[in-house]
């Protein structure tokens, strides 16, 4: 009796810091990967991810299918995010990255007002999809079908990236991007497009993760407000443009908040910004950064 | 021949005042007139709270500004030092003794430990690394006051006081309240352009322009960054105790990022690298806050005006009048 017990706590832990850790991986693995290529800190990544959010509630009331919704919520996104990038965040390249941080705080801003404006400032219910809605007992504990669901489809998304970065001829001039750009424009290589299609890359994924987890967490236009917090810590934690880095480290804060949930309390959280401070002054380039930005 | 004179004389004034001097004299006389305008005709008595609301935010971006405009550190956390200071304060008046002036005191120690505690980590890192750190500091007191402390400080709910604590005037009279902040803020704007324009003013502007220089001229860059951490952060707490006076509340939410990036939106957008900026900035901000009332509409202007100023104005909108004088 003992040991079943034990064996249900440890399966509820496991499944709700899974579902929080690769809920953090696929956000912030868009931000990493824009900040690590081009030095632009991407603050309207949160509202990138509230947008895929709403789009994608928006084409599941017209089509009640949920993966029309998911998809054309991230084609959606992606688009938006181009355009973005070409006329607004492209003009500052060269200035100090603390211009881009500012510009794309206010242009999540400006989102946030459109998206407030259109859709109520209120909280909206995502239902959960039909074929999913049911769940799995374990004992006396339940576990929703869609949260395995979403585990399982998070860590196959993450997967393909993996591929996508290692793999193909993209993958390897992104990466080659990071850790030297210039080296990568001298082989005559156009930058500009690829950053494109990374930041385009990047913000579709955070559509993707807010569709994922909206039948989980609702939607609701501050939604982006304290994941992108995590987020930033995520990827300073797990080192800056590193694929490696922030999935360990969102999994290790998915796992943090998941102890919390159920052991420590609020203090889990204290306790993890302390780390953040302490690595952040000891190894300011993260676990596996590939080098400081000044 | 008189008429010339009289111009001539108005012209001495005119070049003997700076901008920001004009800036400051516009704002005093027009609190004032307002507050007499307010006297005689049927405006609610809220504005008055609502104007020195608006006093105290500019003390708070202005004390921003010494980092972000001056010393070239775009800290992302400031909101952090607002914070303490005001909890410092009421957790002073609340469990210590019920004066203004022990609050005070508590506020002003409360918030000099943190900027040391933040100061000491934060002069080691440079550029964005240093946004990040400041950010991730400020969430510190923010979950210490929402949920830690949670017995001490009341949690998400906050403090609130019913009636205000004792001081050298009655506080319950907003106007009396509208004119110490006033004064308080002419304080403050005489202390910064002291700082400013002395020799530590002149080591602030040259770590911002360029660091190895000041470091080569055989200056401790690290000590000179510590004391303007200190300085900005235990300014931002004393606004924030002024805030909790004024109000007579204060709670978490005061702490979250978005309060870090209000102070810097009113900076960058009234201009930063002048002592006023933020003050035009805070104004701008507050009164379209409080007039536009459709949700959502706010954001929209505040965002773009916000991107306008970052693309074409990066010092801001004092730049225009700067032209003109």
């Amino acid at each position: 009796m003992e040991v079943m017990k034990i064996i249900e706590t440890i399966v509820m832990w496991a499944t709700v810091s899974f579902s929080v850790g690769l809920l953090y991986v696929l956000f912030s693995l868009g931000l990493t990967l824009i900040f690590g290529f081009h030095e632009v800190v991407n603050f309207a990544h949160g509202a990138f991810y509230m947008l895929g959010g709403f789009i994608g509630l928006f084409f599941y009331t017209i089509s009640d299918n949920y993966a029309i919704a998911l998809i054309s919520s991230v084609i959606v996104t992606m688009a938006l995010a181009a355009l973005t990038e070409r006329f607004l965040i492209s003009r500052l390249y060269g200035t100090a990255p603390a211009n881009n941080f500012l510009l794309t705080f206010a242009f999540g801003f400006v989102l946030i007002g459109f998206v407030k404006l259109i859709a109520g400032s209120g909280i909206r219910n995502f239902p959960v999809p039909k074929a999913l809605n049911w769940s799995l007992t374990i004992g006396t504990f339940n576990i929703a079908a869609y949260r395995i669901f979403f585990i399982v489809f998070a860590a196959i998304v993450v997967f393909l990236i993996y591929l996508l970065l290692t793999k193909t001829m993209m993958g390897i001039i992104i990466r080659a991007g990071t850790a030297n750009r210039p080296a990568v424009e001298v082989l005559g290589i156009n930058v500009k497009n690829y950053f494109t299609i990374l930041f385009a890359m990047g913000s579709g994924l955070a559509a993707l993760s807010a569709v994922l987890a909206a039948p989980l967490l609702s939607v609701y236009p501050s939604m982006g407000d304290e994941i992108i917090l995590w987020a930033f810590v995520i990827v300073i934690i797990g080192g800056i443009g590193s694929l490696k880095g922030a999935v360990i480290a969102g999994l290790l804060i998915g796992l943090l908040h998941g102890l919390g949930s159920i052991y420590l309390g609020p203090m889990s959280m204290v306790l993890t910004f302390c780390f953040f401070i302490v690595l952040l002054f000891l190894k300011p380039e993260g676990l596996f950064g590939y080098r400081i930005t000044q | 021949m008189k008429l010339k004179m009289v111009r001539h004389n108005l012209f001495q004034i005119r070049s003997y005042l700076s901008l920001d001097d004009w800036i400051m004299l516009v704002v005093v006389v027009f609190t004032l007139i307002f507050s007499v305008i307010q006297q005689f005709s049927g405006i609610s008595i809220y504005y008055l709270k609502f104007l020195s609301n608006i006093i105290i935010f500019s003390i708070f971006a202005m004390a921003y500004n010494l980092l972000h405009g001056y010393t070239g550190l775009i800290s992302f956390g400031h909101a952090g030092f607002f914070l303490t200071g005001a909890y410092g304060g009421a957790l002073g008046i609340l469990h210590v003794a019920n004066n203004t002036w022990i609050g005070l005191i508590f506020c002003l120690v409360s918030s000099i430990l943190f900027s040391f505690v933040v100061g000491f980590t934060a002069v080691r890192i440079r550029g964005i690394y240093f946004s990040l750190l400041t950010l991730s500091f400020s969430m510190l007191p923010y979950l210490l006051v929402r949920s830690t402390l949670r017995r001490l400080t009341g949690g998400h709910m906050g403090i609130q006081f019913i009636t205000p604590p004792p001081f050298f005037f009655d506080m319950s009279n907003l106007r009396l309240f509208l004119f110490f902040a006033l004064g308080v803020l002419v304080i403050v704007y005489l202390i910064l352009s002291g700082i400013i324009n002395s020799k530590y003013g002149d080591c602030l502007k040259c770590l911002r322009d360029n660091e190895t220089k000041l470091e080569g001229l055989g200056y401790n860059t690290k000590r000179i960054k510590y004391l303007a951490v200190t300085i900005s952060g235990t300014l931002s707490g004393f606004a924030g105790y002024l805030f909790l006076l004024n109000t007579l509340a204060i709670s978490p939410a005061m702490g979250f990022y978005f309060e870090s990036a209000k102070v810097i939106f009113v900076t960058l957008i009234g201009g930063i690298g002048s002592i006023t900026g933020p003050l035009l900035g805070t104004f701008f901000w507050f009164l379209i806050d409080e007039f536009l009332v459709k949700a959502g509409f706010v954001e929209i202007v505040l965002g773009t005006a916000l991107i306008i100023v970052i693309l074409r104005f990066p010092s801001g909108f004092i730049t225009l009048m700067k032209r003109r004088i």
